[in-house]
């Protein structure tokens, strides 16, 4: 990580809150291009060509970026960034600068350990958000709303800019863990205590009231109480409830990233034959340490799933765990081009697996992109 | 009238300029289409009189903070409650442009007397009023904001208390907040739900809630304050997708057995296919046979939606009563009984409130589409109104909101003042109502009364519940609804141990009605000229909402008040099952202190006599016939198309192709067509013509007869194209 700034110019306390910080190491401005994550604080102010030389070369280097707070005057050096890179056009003082009534810190692993956070500083407003930045946090003044956190994954990195950056804001311990998560997340390192998201709502290609389980570093999955399977698996970390909520007439959440499988077929899990009419029923979850155990009945015999990214992001485990019953309970697979299924436990038999043991017991099914693989 | 009226500058000019200021049209449910028409409606138009002036405290020149002007009048009619609201900024001005007319401007503020005056204008007018406000002393209620967590999002959809006293709160984006009774402090208890719609707290570590697709059991085991197991409870019911289809609650009787309600789904807009859990059924169970479109969008498209749930503790799911459109508010009274509260549209009259029992049906055919007895046999409108029971209370739009939040019941012992067992229901509207029930031949019906309007009260009132303070919490949202500006969140209303001056109850008599009073009253209270008493009735109809009908003047033949003061025995000349009576106590009635009452109208529904009788006999009363319709007035028509028509038809008349209206200006366009088609048209509405998507309302349903002639004679002298040399 690079400091941008002399000591001087970057807020103290965030420094040494960031140099404390486990795994994390503050190198000179001087040493960027060695950086994995560049932190600047508002942004590189006046510079050399030099520096803006390698500032630019920086942006262009796939690695990670964090700003907070920036002003269009701090970047006035590197004339790109605003249009190319910030996803957002500075606009002033939001709300006259009055103090936020609400701060929305939507679910995304940047917030991890955070319970609260809270400021009545002024904000600035941005406007013109682009369409693949995700909004991650938002503020509320009056019946204006402004985004205050966004993150964008694109071909040249990762960048998270948050837009709370005054001196008192950036004392606060909460908002430091906020930006400490964010410098790991741009550098795609793990978040400590970061949870999946459980995220009930209206996904597109489900019926009403699927869930949305995201991981902090991916995938996204799409789990369907009315079909009893998972309908979508996308590369990402984030799903956008905002279409549902801003309108009246709200449409399906937003998926961001690409999808790379996919069901269709009405309930997957049956008793006694893979075309048996099962009832199927969804009987909620638990969450342990944040990940949710999926409760099901089919024909009244218990079923437990766990789901859990594998570590790149890149796919998941389903893990079931059934209880007794005397009929073979079958899975039944629908053909994918962008995974690959496997499965532990299960007698598969093509399209389908059966489980018999009467007693009870578990199988596993794993499901991994395959390289390049993307549906859309 | 209250308050003080200073001066009256009436010029003869037409002011310069227009662009009225007013605040965006209340917007009732399922009304798109008026939103669309209204919204913009002053913005491009020039109304010919303007009301001017400032909003002050009493003998000073100090404004009056968040004072609101209200201006109603027929002339409004079209606009929600005929009434154009304007939220004054610190200055305390206001500036209203209306059309010419007779007209109530209401000025309110929270903490000050509310002040009525009545004003005329004529086209051109311009009217300065000031208004001076006095503080309001004699209201024993406050209302107060309740501040919340910042990473709260205010759209408190639910409120309920846990029997040890922690606040728990829902909002729709799926959180659930508790406010520890030990400490005072919030904690999000659970987060990722589907828009929690409403919540009970049998317990610190267990709350049950609603939420779109179902009813969940929250419980947090291991003692973290936060939610570990999200329990399906019960998910028995169809839903779509559809943007406008809630599923309500909640409430849970003594034996431990919860309720819950589905609202239709705005089928107008459309549902996502194929994704609709369960079947799906878009025909309307009684089919629309026109003219027109059908007048609401609102349909069962998914099984038992207009349906209320019972789910017992064994967690069994069960239809209990059908006939319900938006039935939002579910509540359950000290006697451990359903009542649930409607909002209108078709069917639906106006707001109701209802005693639900198990298997009855309360209007709304639709819903019938999924009743095992009743789904194929095709009732008609007269086996509907035979089957129908009719709500406990009616609820008469304007003093008494627009859609009506969830009832809750006085147990406070006294700390919520002299109203103990009473209903309580918040509104959409800035409006709390009060409710006495009392059971007459076997069922429940009453009267039912403004308690609070304004006085810092906002809108979007959907959920309430006492809390062990003895106030009563309000949960408000209105996304989607109306503007929020500021009116979400949690108020609570607190009573400062002072009496108000109210009737207390209002109670049916062989011959008339009896009021007790809060307090003893003058003399005065006890002349029968003080009271003004009308009855009429609703339309059970599948148009948008009833106007009233057949409404009467009742003779008030004698007045009784008690040497103690407090109860009045008030004689009709008659006294009719199945009307709605509406008593207006004359201002001069007053306590012996001197104290006006608070609330001077009251609405009783009666639906049956003492000895049971629900129909009426013969009577001396007839409503008077309804004038003769004149021709159309262009005059008049140009003020009602500026105020209606205008935003999707254009000031010349030449139509939108983004709103799909005609160009009437076009030589054989729409004005070729007879008056019997425009009247029509206007009257019943029409569809839309592909591409355009937005339907012409059916302008009967809001205006009058002879508005809807005087417009077509505006089109005629404004439009219509010169004949063909």
């Amino acid at each position: 990580m690079a400091d941008d700034a002399s000591p001087a110019a970057f807020p103290a306390g965030l420094r040494a809150a960031l140099e404390k910080t486990p795994g994390l190491a503050c190198v000179d401005f001087t040493q960027l291009g060695t950086a994995q994550v560049a932190l600047f604080y508002r942004g590189p102010g006046p510079r050399s060509a030099a520096a803006v030389r390698a500032v630019e070369e920086f942006l262009r280097s796939r690695s990670g970026l964090v700003v907070l707070g920036a002003t269009a005057e701090a970047w006035r050096a590197v004339p790109g960034f605003v249009p190319q890179i910030l996803g957002a056009v500075p606009g002033g003082p939001f709300a006259g600068g009055a103090a936020m009534s609400v701060i929305n810190l939507y679910p995304h692993p940047i917030f991890a350990g955070v319970n609260r956070f809270e400021t009545t500083q002024p904000m600035a407003a941005f406007g013109q958000l682009a369409d693949d930045a995700q909004m991650i946090m938002e503020g509320t003044a009056g019946e204006d709303t402004t985004p205050l956190g966004w993150v964008r994954r694109g071909a040249a990195g990762r960048l998270c800019h948050l837009v709370p950056a005054e001196s008192a804001v950036l004392q606060d311990p909460a908002y430091q863990r906020i930006v400490v998560n964010a410098v790991r997340w741009a550098a795609g390192r793990p978040i400590p205590d970061a949870r999946p998201a459980v995220q009930r709502t209206f996904m597109p290609d489900a019926y009403p009231g699927s869930i949305a389980l995201t991981f902090p570093n991916g995938p996204g999955v799409c789990i369907d109480p009315v079909r009893g399977g998972i309908n979508t698996i996308w590369d990402g970390d984030f799903v956008d409830l905002r279409p549902r909520w801003i309108t009246k007439q709200g449409a399906p959440a937003r998926i961001f990233g690409e999808v790379f499988y996919t069901e269709k077929a009405p309930q997957p899990l049956r008793l006694g034959s893979p075309s048996a009419d099962s009832k199927f029923r969804f009987r909620g979850y638990v969450l342990r340490d944040g990940v949710p155990e999926f409760h099901y009945e089919i024909d009244g015999r218990d079923v437990y799933e766990t789901i859990t990214a594998q570590a790149d992001g890149q796919g998941i485990v389903r893990t079931f765990r059934v209880g007794p019953g005397a009929r073979t309970l079958w899975m039944n697979f629908e053909p994918q081009t962008g995974a690959e299924v496997t499965t532990r436990g299960l007698e598969r038999d093509g399209a389908v697996g059966s489980f018999a043991a009467s007693a009870g017991g578990q199988f596993v099914i794993e499901i991994r992109r395959k390289t390049g693989g993307a549906i859309r | 009238m209250n308050g003080i009226f200073l001066s009256v500058a009436v010029q003869a000019t037409r002011p310069p300029g227009f662009g009225l200021q007013a605040g965006l049209p209340a917007i009732r449910r399922g009304s798109l289409f008026l939103l669309l028409a209204l919204v913009p409606l002053f913005a491009a138009s020039a109304p010919p009189a303007r009301l001017t002036g400032r909003v002050l405290k009493a003998d000073t020149d100090a404004p009056v903070a968040h004072a609101q002007v209200r201006v109603e009048g027929p002339t409004l009619v079209g606009r929600e409650n005929s009434q154009i609201i304007q939220k004054l900024k610190a200055d305390g001005r206001y500036q209203v442009d209306v059309p010419p007319g007779a007209y109530d401007v209401w000025v309110t503020a929270p903490d000050f007397e509310e002040v009525k005056s009545h004003v005329e204008v004529k086209a051109g007018d311009a009217v300065e009023r000031r208004f001076e406000l006095r503080a309001l002393q004699r209201s024993p209620y406050r209302v107060e904001t309740l501040k919340l967590p910042q990473q709260m999002i205010g759209e408190i959809s639910g409120v309920a208390f846990t029997p040890r006293g922690s606040l728990v709160v829902t909002n729709r984006r799926g959180d659930v907040w508790v406010r520890r009774f030990s400490d005072g402090t919030w904690r999000r208890f659970a987060t990722g739900l589907y828009e929690g719609f409403g919540v009970v707290a049998p317990d610190e570590a267990e709350i049950i809630v609603v939420q779109r697709p179902e009813v969940t059991r929250l419980r947090d085991t291991d003692g973290d304050g936060v939610a570990d197991v999200y329990e399906t409870v019960a998910d028995d019911w169809g839903i779509t997708g559809s943007y406008h289809e809630f599923s309500y609650g909640l409430a849970q009787d003594r034996a431990g057995n919860v309720y819950a309600s589905s609202g239709l789904c705005s089928f107008g807009r459309g549902v996502e296919l194929p994704w609709v859990r369960g079947p799906l059924q878009t025909a309307q169970y009684l089919p629309w046979t026109g003219p027109g479109p059908v007048p609401d969008g609102h349909r069962s498209v998914a099984a038992y939606q207009g349906w209320a749930f019972q789910i017992t503790p064994a967690g069994k799911w069960m239809p209990y009563a059908s006939g319900f459109r938006q039935p939002l508010g579910v509540g359950i009274s000290p006697d451990d009984e359903l009542f649930i509260s409607d909002c209108p549209g078709a069917w639906i009259p106006t707001s109701t409130l209802t005693h639900v029992e198990k298997d009855a049906f309360y209007g709304h055919p639709d819903g019938l589409k999924w009743h095992p007895e009743l789904k194929d046999k095709k009732l008609t409108l007269a086996e509907l109104a035979a089957l129908r029971r009719p709500p406990s209370i009616y609820l008469p739009r304007g003093l008494m909101g627009t859609s009506p939040g969830q009832p809750v019941w006085d147990r406070s012992a006294g700390k919520f003042g002299p109203f103990g067992g009473q209903v309580f229901l918040g509104d959409v509207s800035p409006v709390l109502m009060r409710v006495d029930l009392e059971k007459v031949a076997g069922a429940w019906q009453g009267a039912a009364f403004p308690f609070l309007r304004g006085q810092g009260l906002r809108l979007g009132g959907m959920h309430n519940a006492f809390g062990p303070d003895g106030a009563l919490y309000i949960a408000q949202t209105v996304r989607g609804w109306m503007s929020t500006e500021g009116n979400e969140g949690l108020q609570r209303v607190v009573w400062n141990g002072e009496t108000p001056v109210e009737i207390q109850t209002l109670r049916l008599a062989e011959r008339g009605f009896t009021l007790r009073f809060t307090t003893p009253m003058a003399t005065v209270a006890g002349e029968a000229v003080r009271y003004q008493v009308k009855r009429f009735q609703y339309n059970y109809h599948p148009q948008d909402g009833s106007l009233r009908v057949n409404q009467v003047d009742v003779p008030v033949t004698a007045a009784r008040l008690a040497r103690d003061g407090l109860t009045l025995a008030l004689d009709l000349l008659e006294v009719q099952p199945s009307y709605v009576y509406e008593i207006v106590v004359n201002r001069e009635v007053q306590s012996r202190a001197g104290q006006p009452l608070l609330n001077t109208t009251a609405y009783y529904t009666l639906n049956r006599l003492q000895n049971g009788e629900t129909k009426p006999g013969s009577t001396q009363l007839v409503a008077k016939a309804a004038e003769p319709l004149r021709p159309g007035d262009p005059a008049r028509g140009g003020e009602v198309y500026r105020l209606n028509c205008m935003v999707c038809h254009q000031a010349d008349g030449k139509g939108s192709p983004q709103a799909g209206t005609p160009d009437y200006t076009q030589a054989g366009g729409p004005l070729t067509r007879s008056d019997a088609e425009l009247l029509a048209t206007i009257t019943n509405g029409k569809l839309p013509t592909p591409p355009a998507v937005l339907p012409m309302p059916p302008w009967g349903n809001v205006l009058p007869p002879q508005a809807i002639r005087d417009v077509l004679a505006y089109l005629r002298q404004t439009y219509q194209p010169s004949p063909a040399r």
